[in-house]
């Protein structure tokens, strides 16, 4: 026999994305930080449209011209060349920079914390102590070694970062799915017949990405000043590229009698990494308590 | 009733508990300690115990979601934890479990439709428009409108999700069910609703189920025979009539006296309430597990574990004193 | 045996006490008025969403107190409001005069601080005695609760004690005010074994009997009525819908739910060979989208019209007991047993 169909009546509930960007508009904080990463964005992404020269160009006549000065709204360097598009394009690189590092230790850290939370036993017991170990590692010395082995570039800049936060990434996973693994929704979908691939990554992980998502929003803009430490050593981005640490770096000397050359490509970096960190910071708060329903 | 569709021998499911503060020195919690019955095929056989006493291990252990320590379970006549991958597989095919807590049991990222159909992905059952058509007949058996299969669990009422659960778990068409203390976080008026739910599908499908739970009016009501278990053990298993009837042994009888009365017109009566605090599987007391509790107990009991003795056809008590 | 004093310790009037959460404002409790004489046991029954709780905890300020909010209405506690107290006042009351018991033990009780110490306190802090003579107190305390070994138990740390110890333990200290005032028990048994909830129900009833004080019973198990109730509340999507002596809510019910809810019950001798219950359909309303009508209208066998368009006012059946229902009538013909 046929039981009752019920009709409640249930407000659509919005589906748990808008939610949480309707808790995301209410803090302005977090609204300022996803207003500044969405100009350095599109900045990136429109680089070369909107810059009013190449950033290569040098032109020997107008070196060290000073800012608002001989159509030039942010002046130029030491070489000559236009300090905005220069600043235009490290938004580039740098945007590039925290794709390129995030991602590395985002899949890398995943697997790990993924498979050794869910298998456990002696696989989880080495991967951990190897992970304390690298964590044990002063982070900027990490880079280093990994740099002075790969050959110093930005690409492999980008690489030595992304391969010196994998530790923390998977901490923070494994952690996550430690928790969510005993769920009764896992043992249901257990019993229905899943296999541990699909258990771990269909299953358990897409209900782990809060704190994994906060801190990867974070991570980029660590990424972003650690690129900067990098170009500052000499290990990162080689000349002429328009990186803002390098920028920096190769004019320190500049610093008083063409300040511009050296503070704006270091204001860059402030900005871009004080965005990320707000819009992060904002996640998180709506992340962790909010979302546990 | 007629054949055993499952079989459960001598089974064992012990933990290692680390202990607080210590460094490596490990407990032993034996929550199954060493437990035989039958299931027969159309029965309800409801699995009644407080705290401790292991109940939802067994169902855990008896589905093969947790690794036996020792013991067999047979399915057909046919081991169900000696198989290969393959074969682990199929077997899902015929033995399902619904949980107890509606909010912990279901993904909470996964719409209604993926959860219900999930297992049908898994076994690739049917074309997609098939899987489509059978979550949909499925939600409508529980008692789910289908305009529904679009939403999150977070949408739904309690009761609601319980018939997710229930939907799940019947979408492989399984002969055996075992209902994990699946009415025990539901309001009265909702618990209601479902365990007719659950009697109508047994009846529709012929459906076996095992009903674990520790409200023992619920186990009364429902169950056709009644199992009582006591810190890992069996301690009384007879038909519903007959264990209402008779409660052999002294903790089903304590069980009985502790059900809260009916009405306040039974407030007159002296109930002699056991004392005492159920014990922690970890240390069980020597001997009859209850013995320290028991007021009929004598030397035997405090020394040798009593075995399952039939006291009246189909009746099997486990106690020195019967 | 009946109580003499018939005076009243608590009076709820008119409570109206809401939530503002993000998808709109939820009425929790909607014009509810309860009284609790000296000495009488009330029993608030209902289902989750009912408002039970919220009452018990609008009673020491214990709603949070930014999302919810009181919309109307007064508590008076011995003529004194409690609406009206500020924190500190409230605070003195809490352990003094009205104290309480939770569900979940564990939680209620300090994890950090030994039981004893957690009731020595209650005495040092509110009645001014030393150590030493706190201490004698709680032990006192713990062997009216029936803790074996009380001397020692007292040096116990909460999640060194068992689920039944730690409730009477909690209900120790609830005992520990100088006054015989109000208890607020909220769920006391929910989370124990049925053996160890026979247990602390024989307990509170011999309590009752020593110590004279009342209790405020918040509870969806009826069966832990039919034990401890003089009177009994019903309450449903934050209204009051019945309120009778505990014999008439068993053997006389008027209210379509009370109704279906005894007829919800396993235990209810009807069902001895029946083959299914007889449920109440559908589901409790959303409390967002509750209009002014009787709030069961939707699941309720006997309504009418009326129903979805206004709150039934009170009907009195006799003096002790009244329903809040148009059709009682109806009810009256058909019997829970």
């Amino acid at each position: 026999m046929e039981t009752d169909i019920h009709e409640e009546i249930i407000i659509a509930d919005p589906t748990p994305l808008q939610e949480t960007w309707f808790h995301l508009k209410k803090n302005k904080a977090a609204m300022v930080g996803l207003g500044i990463i969405t100009i350095f964005v599109l900045m990136a992404i429109f680089a070369p449209l909107i810059s009013p020269y190449d950033p290569n160009a040098q032109v020997i006549d107008d070196r060290k011209t000073p800012m608002f000065t001989d159509g030039y709204i942010f002046g130029t360097d030491d070489l000559g060349r236009d300090m905005l598009s220069r600043l235009i394009y490290g938004a580039r690189i740098s945007m590039t920079i925290g794709v390129v590092s995030v991602g590395i230790s985002l899949v890398f850290g995943i697997l790990i914390g993924v498979t050794s939370a869910y298998f456990g036993g002696l696989y989880d017991k080495i991967v951990m102590r190897l992970i304390d170990i690298m964590l044990a590692f002063p982070y900027i010395l990490l880079t280093i070694v990994i740099v002075s082995l790969l050959g110093p570039s930005l690409l492999n800049a980008m690489i030595a970062i992304g391969i010196s936060q994998i530790p923390r990434y998977a901490r923070v996973v494994r952690a996550s799915v430690l928790a969510e693994k005993e769920a009764d929704y896992v043992l249901a979908e257990r019993a229905l017949g899943a296999r541990d691939t699909e258990l771990m990554f269909l299953t358990i992980l897409p209900n782990c990405l809060s704190p994994t998502i906060v801190q990867a929003t974070l991570g980029v803009g660590e990424a972003i000043l650690s690129s900067a430490g990098l170009s500052f050593l000499g290990l990162g981005a080689q000349p002429p590229t328009p990186e803002w640490g390098l920028m920096i770096a190769s004019s320190k000397e500049f610093i008083t009698n063409a300040w511009w050359i050296v503070t704006l490509p270091g204001i860059a970096i402030l900005l871009a990494v004080l965005g990320f960190n707000l819009f992060g910071d904002g996640l998180r708060d709506i992340l962790d308590p909010k979302m546990r329903n | 009733m007629s054949n055993p569709l499952v079989e459960v021998k001598d089974l064992k499911k012990y933990f290692h508990i680390k202990n607080e503060g210590a460094t490596e020195t490990v407990s032993l919690l034996k929550a199954v300690d060493g437990v035989s019955f039958d299931v027969f095929e159309g029965e309800i056989l409801g699995i009644v115990g407080e705290s401790g006493c292991g109940k939802s291990t067994l169902g855990k252990t008896v589905l093969n979601l947790y690794e036996p320590t020792a013991g067999e379970v047979l399915y057909r006549s046919r081991s169900v934890y000696a198989k290969n991958t393959q074969e682990l597989k199929e077997q899902t095919k015929n033995m399902q479990m619904i949980f107890q807590d509606p909010y912990s049991s279901l993904n909470p990222r996964k719409k209604v439709a993926k959860i219900i159909g999930q297992s049908l992905d898994i076994h690739s059952i049917g074309t997609s428009q098939e899987r489509s058509e059978r979550i949909e007949h499925l939600m409508q058996e529980v008692g789910l409108n289908p305009l529904f299969r679009g939403r999150y669990p977070h949408q739904f009422s309690g009761g609601q999700r319980q018939r997710i659960g229930i939907a799940r778990a019947l979408a492989l068409q399984p002969e055996f069910v075992v209902c994990d203390e699946a009415v025990s976080a539901l309001d009265v008026s909702v618990q209601a609703q479902i365990l007719n739910l659950l009697l109508d599908l047994q009846e529709k499908h012929n459906l076996t189920y095992m009903f674990i739970a520790h409200d023992l009016a619920v186990v009364e009501f429902i169950s056709t025979r009644i199992l009582v278990m006591y810190l890992g053990r069996v301690v009384e298993i007879a038909r519903k009539e007959d264990l209402v009837a008779r409660h052999v042994h002294p903790y089903t009888k304590a069980l009985f006296i502790a059900s809260p009365i009916t009405s306040p017109d039974q407030r007159k009566g002296e109930k002699h309430i056991f004392q005492g605090d159920v014990p922690s599987p970890i240390n069980p007391p020597t001997g009859c597990h209850f013995h320290p509790r028991c007021p009929y107990a004598i030397e035997q009991c405090r020394k040798e574990y009593p075995p399952m003795k039939e006291v009246a056809p189909g009746h099997f008590a486990a106690c020195w004193v019967v | 045996m009946e109580t003499v004093k018939q005076e009243t310790l608590l009076e709820i009037d008119n409570l109206n006490f809401s939530f503002k959460t993000q998808r709109g404002l939820v009425r929790a409790v909607r014009d509810l008025s309860i009284t609790i004489k000296k000495g009488e046991t009330l029993t608030l029954v209902g289902e989750s969403g009912c408002g039970k709780s919220v009452t018990a905890h609008s009673i020491n300020q214990l709603n949070p107190m930014p999302p919810g909010r009181v919309d109307s209405g007064r508590i008076l506690f011995n003529g004194t409001d409690l609406l009206q107290l500020k924190k500190g006042e409230i605070e003195k009351m809490r352990g003094t005069q009205i104290s309480m018991i939770f569900q979940e033990p564990m939680t209620a009780l300090n994890p950090v601080f030994t039981v004893g110490s957690q009731i020595a306190d209650v005495f040092m802090t509110h009645q001014g005695m030393s150590k030493d003579e706190a201490m004698a107190r709680a032990v006192e305390l713990f062997h009216l609760v029936k803790i074996p070994a009380p001397e020692r138990r007292i040096h116990a740390y909460p999640h060194q004690l068992s689920g039944g110890m730690r409730q009477r333990a909690m209900i120790a200290m609830a005992l520990a005010s100088p006054e015989p005032g109000l208890m607020i028990a909220d769920e006391p048994t929910t989370a124990l074994d049925v053996t160890i909830q026979a247990q602390i129900l024989d307990l509170l009833g011999d309590l009752k009997q020593q110590v004279e004080m009342s209790i405020l019973l918040i509870t969806h198990d009826m069966g832990v009525v039919a034990e401890m109730a003089d009177r009994v509340v019903v309450m449903y999507a934050g209204r009051k819908v019945e309120e009778s002596d505990v014999n008439s809510i068993f053997n006389d019910p008027r209210h379509p739910y009370t109704l279906g809810l005894l007829n919800s019950l396993p235990s209810n001798p009807k069902y001895k060979h029946a083959k299914r219950l007889e449920a109440i359909t559908g589901t409790v309303p959303d409390l967002l989208t509750i209009g002014d009508g009787c709030p069961f209208a939707n699941r309720c066998a006997y309504a009418t019209d009326i129903c979805r368009s206004s709150f039934p006012s009170m009907s009195e059946i006799n003096k002790d007991h009244s329903v809040w229902c148009h059709n009682h009538e109806s009810v009256k013909r058909e019997k829970a047993q």
